[in-house]
């Protein structure tokens, strides 16, 4: 956190491990509040957005220490503001980002550079785009997911302009929604599967504050979870399976990463990374 | 015969019966009890499968980063902000004087626990006469104030929870006005209070707009005797306006600093700003207020700038022309 940086693992590390590389220092243009990044495996890049400069910032994938990124995306007509968030599309060569000061996705070329206007922009009320702060795409099945304040909203992978949501994950059974702590959502395309974290949080506490508050659903302030759904549920819905939070699973965010191979879920958060194997997750069908 | 089946039947009815095991098991294999179980419930009645089971493997580092650091030279002490979450954000305090070591030395006092609320504290300063410590964090919009002899998980005695913006990265007290100066990185800002501010107090003045130099501000020095404020900038910019940040509800001017969940004006989609500036050190007026045009920066490659945080002057050696 101290100093902006993207550091890359082994697999298999554990424990106290070293970092095999390090992405660092003032040629990066990074920000010191980066919340995201997005890997493009197929074209070997990594993504990232810095808020502060209005920018999404492009490396090699095998870029390391002070280097800098092979293309920004920046400049008046990219319409980009605070940034916070990163989705990359390999097979359509696209890049999306939500806009939470305005509530709209924004999607580029994905090899765009420099001042470039977006391919297609959702923004309107029948979006139901309140406070936007992650944004997923499923290549395979052709869907756009989008947390909320309040809800997981699930889009056509090429809608634009007011289009609405054809499926809307929200309500007390869910526990979804930034308000209560989601902070990421991935798409396992195979098994059509929706992953969503979430911590139950009043507003503007603190992660090291006590944390006395209980939800609709009698969880205690604090407790998170990570749900999974599947592909066309709509409404208040408990997920399909639920990873929750104990002093065995010790979850310790909720920034997610898939390994669908490994049949493992990436947990991310407070400065640490967890690696649960969930194969019941990854079935390529149900 | 009449009422006996003949062989070919038979022989189409095994095979049919066969034909259907085998399809009901290639659908159902990948299946776990649970999750067929659960499959024969309604969407509406779901009842989740619980995978609770520990990690596999888990990447974490239980040491310290420090962020900030102030000394109290008439107790012989040095106060360090941790804001690591996974070795538990923290103020830890040594003391100055220690025999040289190679091994991790243990500090005399910690202040860490949800009591605190430090969040990921990211500024320090410290008032030996009025026996208190500040502090700012980069996850909260308030400032703290805990005795300055604080140990454990104690909550501060004072906190300021106002319009203050939201993540704040360097705290400073101006001993001789009785003023705390305050960098806010998202809004490009400087927030001035009085050191016994009230829990909901507004600003006294603030710099923030265009015209400041102000991108990505960070650590904060104010220099009662010539009056004027250093601060380090990492030197992403953006257009800010003048207020923003400010946490006025559903009326602030933007929701960027506010926090996820809190209210506040969605702005229409207009052309960005975004700028990436060298990294500078710039100088104000101690007293300039709103858009005031900073009075002079330094920057550029000479000045070997990189990520700067930390600033102090040394009233001693530390020219002033």
């Amino acid at each position: 956190m101290s100093q902006p940086r993207i550091s890359a693992y082994a697999s298999l590390a554990n424990g106290n491990a070293l970092p095999t590389r390090v992405i660092q220092g003032a040629k990066t243009l990074q920000a010191r509040t980066s919340h995201y990044i997005a890997v493009d495996a197929v074209h070997d890049e990594l993504a990232v957005p810095n808020p502060f400069a209005q920018a999404i910032l492009f490396f090699r994938g095998g870029a390391n220490g002070n280097e800098a990124p092979i293309r920004i995306i920046q400049g008046p007509k990219t319409l980009l503001n605070a940034p916070d968030n990163v989705a990359v599309d390999p097979v359509h060569r696209e890049v999306f980002t939500a806009s939470f000061p305005t509530d709209s996705i924004l999607v580029f070329r994905g090899d765009a550079s420099g001042d470039v206007e977006p391919v297609r922009i959702l923004h309107g009320p029948n979006t139901k785009l309140d406070r936007p702060i992650r944004v997923e795409v499923d290549p395979m099945n052709n869907v756009l997911a989008v947390v909320t304040d309040h809800a997981i909203l699930v889009f056509n992978r090429t809608d634009k302009g007011d289009a609405a949501p054809k499926w809307v994950i929200s309500g007390p059974k869910t526990g979804v929604g930034t308000r209560f702590g989601t902070r990421d959502v991935r798409l396992f395309s195979v098994g059509k599967k929706i992953i969503a974290g979430a911590a139950i949080r009043g507003p503007g506490t603190t992660r090291s504050a006590e944390r006395n508050e209980e939800d609709g659903e009698g969880r205690r302030g604090g407790q998170r979870f990570i749900g999974v759904w599947k592909y066309g549920d709509n409404g208040d819905i408990a997920p399909w399976a639920v990873l929750n939070a104990t002093p065995i699973t010790k979850i310790p965010g909720s920034r997610l990463a898939l390994n669908p191979e490994g049949g493992d879920l990436v947990v991310g958060g407070d400065g640490q990374v967890s690696v649960y194997h969930l194969p019941e997750i990854f079935q390529q069908r149900d | 015969m009449p009422g006996r089946p003949d062989r070919a039947r038979i022989q189409w009815s095994v095979v049919a019966a066969i034909l259907l095991t085998v399809t009901c098991w290639m659908q159902t294999r990948h299946w776990s009890g649970a999750a067929v179980a659960q499959e024969a419930n309604k969407t509406s009645e779901r009842r989740p499968l619980v995978l609770d089971r520990a990690p596999a493997r888990n990447i974490a580092d239980p040491n310290p980063v420090f962020r900030a650091i102030v000394i109290d030279a008439e107790h012989g002490e040095v106060f360090m902000a941790n804001d690591k979450e996974s070795a538990g954000t923290s103020i830890l305090v040594y003391p100055t004087q220690f025999p040289p070591t190679n091994r991790i030395m243990e500090p005399r006092r910690r202040i860490a626990g949800p009591k605190t609320d430090l969040g990921m504290v990211c500024g320090l300063a410290l008032s030996v006469e009025h026996g208190e410590m500040y502090s700012v964090s980069g996850e909260t919009g308030t400032l703290n104030v805990y005795p300055l002899d604080a140990r454990g998980n104690v909550g501060p005695g004072r906190q300021l929870r106002g319009v203050i913006p939201r993540a704040s990265a360097g705290v400073f007290l101006d001993v001789k006005n009785d003023e705390l100066f305050i960098t806010t990185e998202h809004v490009n800002r400087i927030s001035v209070y009085p050191r016994t501010f009230q829990q909901d107090q507004e600003p006294l003045r603030y710099i923030q707009g265009p015209t400041t130099g102000l991108a990505d501000p960070h650590g904060i020095y104010v220099d009662s005797e010539t009056n004027e404020i250093f601060v380090s900038n990492h030197g992403n910019w953006r257009k800010t306006e003048t207020g923003e940040g400010e946490v006025r509800g559903p009326d602030s001017l933007t929701r960027t600093s506010l926090g996820y969940n809190i209210p506040g004006r969605a702005l229409p989609l207009a052309p960005s700003t975004g700028k990436f500036l060298p990294p500078s050190i710039t100088v104000h007026s101690r007293t300039a207020s709103g858009n005031a045009a900073l009075l002079r920066m330094i920057q550029g490659p000479h000045t070997l700038l990189n990520l700067p945080d930390g600033l102090y002057r040394d009233p001693v050696s530390g020219p002033r022309s």
